[in-house]
């Protein structure tokens, strides 16, 4: 998995591209930390150009949303191909994620 | 002394010629049974002569005693056909009836099939073919949330054990410290022990000095070594354990939303069949309903009987007030003969005139009544079903409906 920064105000988009799956977990970890220290209100992570993402990166979503929580910023999806979203609604991951299609 | 209804031979030789145009008619009887006239009265007596006036009165009768008994054996045909029309109308409500029930049966098991149809009983419990989609989705999203669950603590335990990792690797840089200030020390106190072996027997006490601090640092390489060599298997340990955690976070879904949409056509399926099913059924169900009703509509029709009946006893009554007529008008005649009169039964005219009827059944009761005065006519019935199957065959085909 790769990913770069845009900044668009208060929100920072994290654009991911490739495979998100367990062997990730160290780079996005790094990925969350980088966002947060830019100081941004909400962080939004895009799947425009991701292809294929395992349970794995659907608990890595949930633990950076919960840590959004302790630290009070906001955490959304945006974007996600047409195989990922199945697998949000199939998980109802929009009951815990706001997801948004640009 | 009795009148005779046969009347007097007035020419012998008229008679005979009479007697072979009666066997001649008799022949011809085949051909034209349609002839009904009335058979000629052999002779006839002079013009306005008493005598001739007394042979017609007992001709008439002879021939209101004919119609008497025509009346009767009629009478009996209507009874019979009055019984027949009843017994069939009975016969037929009753089949009908019965097919009314059929079908309303038929009706009722469709509609119960409508009902049981679009559910299945477990456990006693009747469950709708949407309820049962709704339980399988269900089980697979349980599934999918567990699959989460345990994926979000494995994620948080990956990034512990991260941190964990962090800290050993902090750790074996700090044995490599410890390491590095003892062979440090061990030098020291190597550089004591020669500076003290220099100073000769002042510096004895400082070599043994020198030698405990040098044991010293040896112990403490040795119990460096043993810390880098635990610590290291720690971080193995903590290796594998993520290897483990990959296995168990790492879930492919693909699988469970493929298994979500097919179970979701399957149902989809099986909801369109049964349903297709059910209108079906129901048009069924309807169409026995109405054939139902088509039926007991034909029962109501079916009761014409009731007026058959009573147009049969006008007709009865009307030939009993005719049968009395006639014998009030003999009893006339005889008063004003002033003698009673005992026609004789023309039977050549009779058989003329039974010849005339179709249904042989009829013929033979009539002839029974007519010629015999017969009074129960239920043994010559039988008889003549019985003995007359042949021949009824060759002449009524009236009755073969």
């Amino acid at each position: 998995m790769d990913y770069t920064f845009t900044s668009d105000g208060p929100l920072l988009k994290c654009k991911m591209a490739g495979e998100f799956t367990f062997t990730d977990h160290p780079i996005f970890r790094d990925m969350i930390d980088e966002a947060v220290k830019t100081g941004a209100r909400s962080i939004q992570l895009d799947l425009q150009e991701v292809e294929y993402i395992d349970s794995a990166g659907l608990g890595m979503f949930l633990v950076a949303n919960e840590r959004s929580g302790e630290e009070g910023w906001k955490f959304s999806i945006s974007n996600p191909r047409e195989k990922v979203q199945k697998m949000f609604t199939l998980a109802k991951l929009e009951t815990i994620v706001p997801i948004i299609t640009d | 002394m009795a009148m005779v209804a046969q009347p007097n031979i007035y020419d012998a030789a008229e008679d005979e010629t009479m007697d072979e145009s009666e066997l001649g008619a008799t022949e011809d009887q085949e051909a034209t049974p349609e002839d009904h006239s009335l058979p000629v009265i052999p002779g006839s007596p002079p013009v306005g002569s008493h005598e001739g006036m007394h042979d017609l009165l007992t001709l008439w009768v002879g021939l209101s005693d004919v119609q008497k008994r025509t009346f009767k054996a009629l009478t009996k045909e209507v009874e019979v056909a009055s019984e027949l029309v009843e017994t069939s109308t009975e016969e037929l409500s009753t089949n009908f009836q019965k097919l009314a029930s059929f079908s309303q049966r038929q009706a009722d098991d469709l509609k119960s099939i409508i009902e049981s149809a679009s559910t299945v009983v477990v456990d006693d419990q009747e469950i709708t073919l949407t309820d049962i989609l709704h339980v399988m989705e269900g089980s697979i999203s349980t599934v999918v949330e567990q699959i989460l669950h345990v994926s979000k603590h494995g994620m948080s335990m990956a990034y512990a054990m991260e941190d964990l990792l962090g800290n050993v690797e902090k750790v074996q840089a700090r044995v490599t410290d410890i390491e590095t200030v003892t062979k440090q020390t061990n030098l020291l106190a190597l550089n004591a022990k020669i500076e003290a072996m220099r100073a000769g027997e002042a510096g004895a006490g400082f070599s043994v000095v020198a030698d405990g601090v040098r044991e010293l640092s040896n112990s403490i390489n040795d119990l460096s070594g043993q810390i880098r060599q635990e610590i290291s298997d720690v971080s193995q340990s903590l290796s594998d354990s993520q290897g483990n955690l990959k296995e168990v976070t790492s879930i492919d879904m693909t699988e469970n939303i493929m298994a979500k949409e097919r179970i979701e056509e399957i149902m989809t399926c099986l909801i369109e069949r049964n349903e297709s099913f059910s209108q079906t059924i129901q048009n069924s169900a309807s169409n026995s309903d109405n054939m139902t009703r088509q039926v007991s509509e034909m029962i109501t029709g079916i009761q014409f009987q009731d007026r058959t009946s009573q147009r049969l006893g006008n007709i009865l009554d009307a030939l009993k007030i005719l049968s009395e007529a006639g014998e009030e008008m003999k009893a006339k005649t005889e008063e004003q003969v002033g003698e009673e009169i005992t026609p004789e039964l023309d039977r050549e005219w009779l058989n003329q005139l039974i010849n005339g009827f179709h249904l042989g059944e009829m013929r033979e009761r009539f002839i029974m009544h007519a010629l015999y005065d017969e009074e129960d006519p239920t043994n010559t019935e039988a008889s003549s079903s019985e003995g007359n199957d042949s021949s009824q065959e060759d002449e009524d085909d009236i009755e073969l409906f």
